[in-house]
């Protein structure tokens, strides 16, 4: 990508580099706190957003709503996605292999899922939360009402009166 | 999720995830599963029912969104997959001549010539989705057509907009049908918040020149406007911020006419896209990540070669960007040549074909995603009607209802006592009445109350006419719009929600479907598909040929809602003298004697054939009436025989008519059949007084054919003279 657009992307793919060594601390709701490149940290909006205010660099970013099972996962993906090229047609394949790997493992343990989803979401990781809404998505394609209570968990609750009402909104239902 | 190791007390994992979240996952799957997750649970039911959330889910994706099509002789119309908006934007009051001029967030914008003085005009701010228009005041150029554009954002006020009316210097005197091409001198800026026009000197600095067809943006309180002069012109809603951001370096070929680029707002990131400086047969998307700053990055670069499967297109000339996907990396484009629609996912570089776009073609394009905010609406009403737009909306609507007459929510009223009290009030009450509680609203809002509110009652309801005159064409209308409050309702003569089609004939209706005939438009006039409609739910249906497609026969619908609600049946008469057999000569009633019926079934989706089964023969004209009752279609004949069949084309059974003076001389009708409180209705002259009275008999007994007299009336009081000739006077 940075061919195309001249100088102004050189000179961020500078900076993105030199800052690329600074090194962030990010603590989890345990107090486990996880050393990764600012790249990395990068992937995350909120990071981001507080790293450039000048924020608490040093000290590093508490993570109040994050645990450190779900925080491990996430930087794996931030680690693979920040610190590695994406240019050529190659080094995007081996990151498409890694994201659809790395989806499969989750989305064996659907309650830890959703946590990295909401990590995702509350850390504006974009691609990240993309990928595991996508996964969940997924799980209800082409499944019946009952199939989807079932892989989420949920109580059925409708009334026999619900259901008819639904019937009538919707031919599909 | 404080403790990731040990979960055994974490509620079920699905509960953890917020609506916000919910609505991100469903915005990803496929509109019918996303129908089937309503069933999931109560909540989930709410997440998918909730207006904010409708934006975000696939139904009203871009995918399935409007197109509007703008084009310069003052025509409107939108296509897309089954919606809604008409060429006339049904809802609207009478006027001469309407344009669209911008759309923004689901609020259209309109110019609407006065009937009373076709020089000048007025703007209109109107929102399909809920019905809702409003007129603005004058701004001062009410002879002069101007470049107008919309800005509304919902995010921040779901009740207030703005107009931007840029005021030019013309360089031809013509420029009345014409693009419009000049410097921009001023700027009017109206408000509703306020209700007035402010008037706003160029505060660029420098010539600012644009076209009225070139696409502009709103976003962050800011109109962004595409410019000849390599520039994003940016204004404020106040007049007091102006800004200009340099374009991204493109290629623009003045030979062509070719658009300076197209601007919209994606993942809150202002996009630009054009063909690519370096590269005539690439576009490039460049996004300007950092707002304040007039950095592009460039996002994306694809080859036409890959778009549409060749190199010489010419942006703007060839092809046109219509949108892009607000939330995903997904452009929208149409591609003139080929007159197709499609939308291409900048991530996996797939290109999806999405609809073909028939023959009207034009060169400005208008993304629509309709707005369901009844907040909008509601403050139209209020701020029309009462004023009341400083008061909170709940207190000034219970305060309407009460002065109404109408009992204040009360949890003792069952919602079928709700719909019953608020059956009784007019329509344009009821319409105000939704703002009164969320229950109410519900209540009013539920599609099992639709029939049973005024709206839905005859009063509004909708007559079909079967034009004869030239045989082919079916004109739907409102009658008695006058009824229900003076607001036409939304079905408009093409049933504008449909598939394009050469013609369109109505050939019954029942119990709230339309079973239509459209001719094909690759084969006018010699075939034709038969389609199923509901036009309250603007679904279709097409059925597979009946192996009669080249020519017309009667046909007639049988649906049942109280049985099935999403299958019905379709019975097509077939003739046993097929003398018009040349399809030009048969524009005439169809008036046959027939020998067998195909049937189909939604529910297997083929089409059977049966001979009759009735035992003599049956001559029916198709503007005879047929009625479908107890799973049977009953049909007025001209054997004197109410002819029944079954779905199934089991059973059959002809029901003698109560004995009625039929004259041949006047070519009336043989009567005429109706379901009424559950039982056969028939009406018919009097056999003992010809031109003098009406009479309804009822078979009480539905297996008997023991026809009741259950009503006479004179043409006397009926229609204040007595010679009346039934089905020829009236």
């Amino acid at each position: 990508m940075a061919t195309g657009s001249g100088a102004a992307a050189a000179a961020a793919d500078a900076e993105e580099k030199e800052s690329g060594s600074r090194m962030i601390t990010l603590t989890s709701n345990e107090g486990k706190a996880f050393v990764v490149t600012e790249a990395s940290a990068r992937q995350s909006a909120t990071i981001r957003s507080m790293v450039d205010d000048g924020g608490c660099v040093d000290k590093g970013f508490p993570l109040p709503n994050v645990d450190s099972k779900t925080l491990a996962r996430v930087i794996q993906y931030c680690d693979e996605h920040g610190n590695k090229e994406a240019h050529t047609v190659d080094e995007r394949a081996a990151l498409a292999k890694f994201d659809k790997d790395f989806i499969a493992e989750l989305d064996a343990d659907k309650a830890f899922l959703y946590d990295v989803t909401m990590a995702a979401n509350y850390l504006h990781i974009q691609g990240l939360f993309a990928l595991t809404t996508q996964c969940i998505a997924d799980t209800i394609k082409g499944k019946t009402p009952e199939e989807i209570r079932t892989a989420f968990g949920i109580e059925y609750d409708l009334t026999a009166q619900d259901e008819e009402e639904i019937k009538e909104e919707d031919t599909h239902a | 999720m404080a403790d990731g190791d040990s979960r055994g007390w974490i509620p079920p994992a699905a509960e953890n995830l917020t609506d916000d979240l919910l609505v991100e996952i469903l915005s990803r799957v496929p509109y019918k599963s996303l129908c089937r997750s309503k069933r999931v649970c109560t909540r989930w039911r709410r997440v998918i029912s909730d207006p904010d959330h409708r934006r975000l889910l696939p139904r009203y994706h871009l995918h399935d969104a409007v197109v509007g099509f703008f084009d310069h002789r003052s025509f409107i119309s939108f296509s897309g997959r089954g919606r809604f908006v008409g060429p006339s934007l049904p809802f609207l009051p009478d006027c001469g001549d309407l344009r669209l001029l911008d759309i923004c967030n689901g609020l259209l914008l309109c110019r609407r010539r006065r009937l009373s003085d076709p020089r000048r005009f007025d703007y209109l701010a109107a929102n399909p989705a809920t019905e809702q228009w409003i007129v603005l005041p004058e701004s001062g150029w009410t002879h002069k057509e101007q470049i107008a554009r919309l800005g509304f954002d919902p995010a921040v006020s779901s009740s207030h907009f703005h107009v931007f009316e840029f005021e030019l210097v013309e360089h031809s005197a013509m420029g009345m049908s014409g693009d419009h091409d000049g410097n921009v001198v001023a700027v009017e800026i109206y408000s509703s918040e306020t209700g007035v026009w402010i008037h706003r000197n160029n505060g660029w600095g420098c010539i600012i020149r644009t076209l009225d067809i070139w696409r502009s943006v709103f976003f962050k309180g800011m109109l962004h406007l595409i410019t000849m002069d390599d520039v994003v012109a940016v204004v404020d809603v106040e007049g007091n911020s102006w800004r200009t951001i340099p374009m991204p370096e493109t290629f623009v070929d003045p030979y062509y006419g070719v658009d300076d680029g197209f601007i919209d707002v994606s993942q809150d990131c202002l996009c630009f896209v054009n063909t690519d400086r370096d590269d005539l047969y690439k576009l490039s998307v460049w996004v300007l990540e950092d707002y304040s700053s007039d950095q592009w990055t460039l996002k994306h670069t694809v080859s036409h070669l890959h778009l549409f499967g060749t190199d010489k297109q010419h942006f703007g000339y060839d092809y046109k960007v219509v949108s892009i996907h607000p939330k995903r990396n997904i452009i929208f484009l149409v591609s003139l040549n080929d007159g197709i629609f499609i939308s291409y996912e900048m991530d996996s570089r797939e290109v999806h074909y999405i609809c073909e776009l028939g023959d009207i073609l034009t060169r400005h394009y208008l993304p629509y995603v309709p707005l369901y905010s009844e907040s909008l609406a509601n403050k139209f009403i209020l701020d029309i009607a009462y004023s009341l737009m400083r008061k909170p909306m709940a207190d000034a609507a219970s305060k309407e209802a009460r002065r109404e007459g109408i009992p204040p929510p009360d949890d003792n009223l069952t919602d079928d006592l709700l719909v019953e009290v608020l059956s009784r009030v007019p329509y344009k009450t009821l319409c105000r009445l939704k703002c009164v509680c969320w229950r109410w609203r519900r209540v009013i809002s539920h599609p099992d109350s639709d029939h049973r509110l005024p709206r839905y009652h005859l009063h509004g309801a909708i007559a079909g006419f079967f034009d004869h005159y030239d045989g082919r064409f079916a004109d739907v209308s409102t009658a008695a719009g006058a009824g229900a409050g003076g607001r036409p309702l939304f079905l408009d003569p093409s049933l504008h929600f449909l598939p394009r089609c050469r013609a369109l004939d109505l050939l019954d209706s029942c119990n709230g479907l339309l079973l239509c005939r459209c001719w094909r438009i690759s084969d006018y006039r010699r075939r034709f598909d038969y389609l199923v409609v509901n036009h309250a739910t603007r679904q279709w249906v097409v059925l597979p040929e009946s192996a009669r497609s080249d020519k017309r026969q009667i046909a007639y619908l049988g649906f049942d809602p109280a049985v099935s609600s999403s299958h019905f049946h379709v019975f097509e008469l077939v003739e046993k003298n097929p003398a018009n057999a040349d399809g030009e000569a048969d524009d005439g009633e169809l008036d046959a004697t027939i020998n067998a019926l195909e049937i189909y079934s939604s529910e297997t989706g083929v089409w059977s054939h049966m001979d009759i089964g009735w035992g003599h023969q049956i001559g029916v004209l198709d503007d005879w009436r047929s009625v479908f009752f107890n799973g049977m279609l009953h049909l007025i004949t001209m054997g004197y025989v109410v002819a029944v069949v079954d779905v199934e084309g089991n059973s059959w059974r002809t029901i003698p008519m109560p004995q009625t003076l039929d004259d041949p001389d006047c070519n009336v009708d043989d009567g005429f059949v109706d379901l009424s409180q559950g039982r056969l209705y028939f009406v018919n002259t009097d056999r003992y007084d010809l031109y003098n009275s009406l009479s309804v008999w009822v078979l009480q007994d539905y297996r008997s054919d023991q026809w009741t007299l259950k009503h006479t009336v004179s043409h006397l009081h009926l229609f204040g003279r007595r010679r009346k000739d039934f089905g020829h006077d009236y």
